[in-house]
């Protein structure tokens, strides 16, 4: 055969680059994500990625439904993290109509948000361990975030979708016996924290992975407006619990964490740090719970005012903002859903740029997405 | 926006109060309508013109130091299509909100990803789902619809259709 004959078999080549084609069904994409990589060798001379693959018109579902009829749809969105994008749904509802959450509500809104925090920082150390293959850390993450869905399941009866807040309140009061099973897991989990860092923080493969690997400096994850671990792990302090805090989060003490090294492992030592500060919330929320009602009094038929509000809540993944705008009837208008998981993600090619092709996992690990977030 | 005269008479009495937004009406007297605050944020009402160098000052004098674009979109309501921004200040923890006015016909404004490079996929989504053409941006195109869709869902006037075969 000549070289002709080959040509047909050749891939998109441009003298010594070529563009490779990664995903939407990749096991380490964590989903439905596509991604356009332009090798030189390899080296990343830039990764462009392609998304919209699990788009579901949320933010058109939310000005055709009710006002309280939207709220189970944010569970889906990041459904690793359900409460965090309904507290921020709700949030903004209530400022919008003015509405006076009873403390008891309140408290037991931030014991879910934080537990929800655990489960999810959880499951992200488990695959992150997947994605560079050390598979005990698969198993150990999620053996702890059973754990973690059992409480929730205790008090919302669901395990994913929970569907919890409800405009004015929650829908269950905080169960009987839930105190003591709370700060049992706690007592549970303080130890498996110190065994995963003697597993895997500590482990020089780990670190030679990660440290120095997929820089973002502070200027340009402010510039790229990304949130969450992603802007700690860069050494800014940005975390809305603490700069723009919302619902009972001024009653309790906890750290911001934050690590300068702007590489994969900052953002590794910030999640590690941030399941240890949400059991710090948690001990004192469960410790002090109010007593009183768990649901304000509304009226049956719910009309928000005309008017616009925002409701900025820090997940998981960092700042998920919904925007809502009424009209005086009880349909929103707009409801516009201000994703973390979407701006961290377009802060992937700076990351990726000039890096090698092995390191793209690591890098994408370390962003944490969740394709249901990224679109929405 | 339904009781114009009552909020009028609020703007009024903030920008007496607020120095710096008085400073922002010397400097760009044309483009800003109305500027009000309200709690910690403040909503500024601007003609589409003189948007890149104004969000330029929000971002860079001392006295703002807007330099996180918290959320970028568009509202398509009764009262006509409108841009929306959200800057939020990592210093100060201050909002800024900012409101344009588009023509619903052809609706044109300039990208603000030359500002914010966090804007350039939120702009193309803004296009994406209300048909916004932002000028100078450096990528227009659809991101979380497929490239062959027809119109824009979330504006008023929307038939959103997948294409035919």
């Amino acid at each position: 055969m000549s070289a002709a004959d080959l040509s047909q078999f050749d891939y998109e080549r441009d003298g010594n680059q070529i563009v490779l084609n990664m995903g939407p069904q990749h096991p380490s994409t964590h989903g439905v994500l596509r991604l356009l990589l332009t090798l030189e060798g390899e080296v990343m001379k830039d990764v462009s990625p392609d998304i919209g693959y699990l788009h579901r018109a949320s933010e058109w579902i939310g000005q055709h439904r009710n006002y309280a009829q939207v709220t189970p749809y944010m569970s889906r969105l990041d459904y690793v993290a359900a409460s965090a994008q309904e507290f921020a749904y709700v949030e903004a509802v209530e400022r919008l109509a003015g509405i006076e959450v009873p403390r008891r509500a309140q408290y037991a809104r931030v014991i879910l948000a934080e537990l929800t925090r655990i489960a999810s920082h959880l499951l992200w150390w488990a695959t992150f361990g997947n994605d560079l293959g050390a598979t005990t850390v698969f198993l150990y993450g999620f053996r702890e975030r059973e754990r973690v869905l059992d409480l929730i399941e205790l008090m919302v009866g669901a395990r994913l979708t929970h569907h919890s807040y409800r405009i004015g309140g929650v829908a269950y009061d905080v169960p009987v016996g839930f105190r003591e099973r709370v700060l049992d897991f706690l007592e549970y989990l303080r130890p498996k924290l110190g065994e995963y860092d003697a597993l895997l923080t500590g482990n020089k493969i780990l670190i030679e992975r990660a440290q120095g690997v997929g820089v973002l400096p502070p200027d340009q994850a402010v510039a790229w407006a990304t949130s969450g671990p992603v802007v700690r792990g860069s050494g800014v302090a940005m975390d809305i619990r603490r700069s723009d805090p919302y619902s009972a989060y001024p009653d309790f003490d906890f750290d911001v964490v934050t690590h300068d090294g702007c590489d994969v492992l900052s953002r590794y030592l910030v999640r590690m740090g941030e399941i240890r500060q949400s059991m710090r919330i948690i001990e004192q929320a469960i410790k002090r719970l109010p007593s009183g009602p768990f649901m304000a009094k509304l009226p049956k038929v719910f009309r928000a005012p005309a008017g616009d509000a925002y409701g900025r809540v820090e997940t998981p993944r960092g700042d998920f903002s919904v925007y809502v705008v009424g009209d005086g009837s009880g349909v929103p208008v707009r409801v516009r859903l201000r994703s973390p998981c979407f701006a961290n993600l377009q802060a992937l090619p700076v990351m990726a740029h000039g890096q090698k092709i092995g390191d793209l996992v690591a890098i994408l690990g370390s962003i944490d997405i969740v394709l249901g977030s990224v679109d929405r | 926006m339904s009781e114009p005269s009552e909020q009028n008479k609020q703007h009024t009495a903030d920008s007496e109060t607020d120095p710096r937004v008085d400073a922002l009406r010397a400097s760009f007297p044309q483009a800003i309508l109305d500027a009000a605050k309200k709690g910690k944020q403040l909503v500024l009402k601007v003609s589409g013109g003189a948007l890149v160098p104004l969000c330029r000052q929000l971002r860079d004098d001392a006295a703002f130091r807007f330099d996180y674009l918290a959320d970028l979109t568009a509202v398509d309501a009764a009262d006509g299509l409108r841009a929306v921004y959200r800057l939020y200040s990592i210093t100060s923890g201050d909002y800024a909100q900012i409101l344009v006015p588009l023509d619903e016909s052809n609706p044109r404004i300039a990208s603000v990803s030359s500002v914010w490079p966090g804007a350039i996929w939120q702009e193309r989504e803004a296009f994406d789902m209300f048909g916004i053409v932002f000028e100078g941006h450096p990528d227009l195109r659809r991101i979380l619809l497929p490239e062959d869709w027809i119109g824009h869902p979330l504006r008023k006037s929307a038939e959103g259709k997948e294409p035919k075969e």
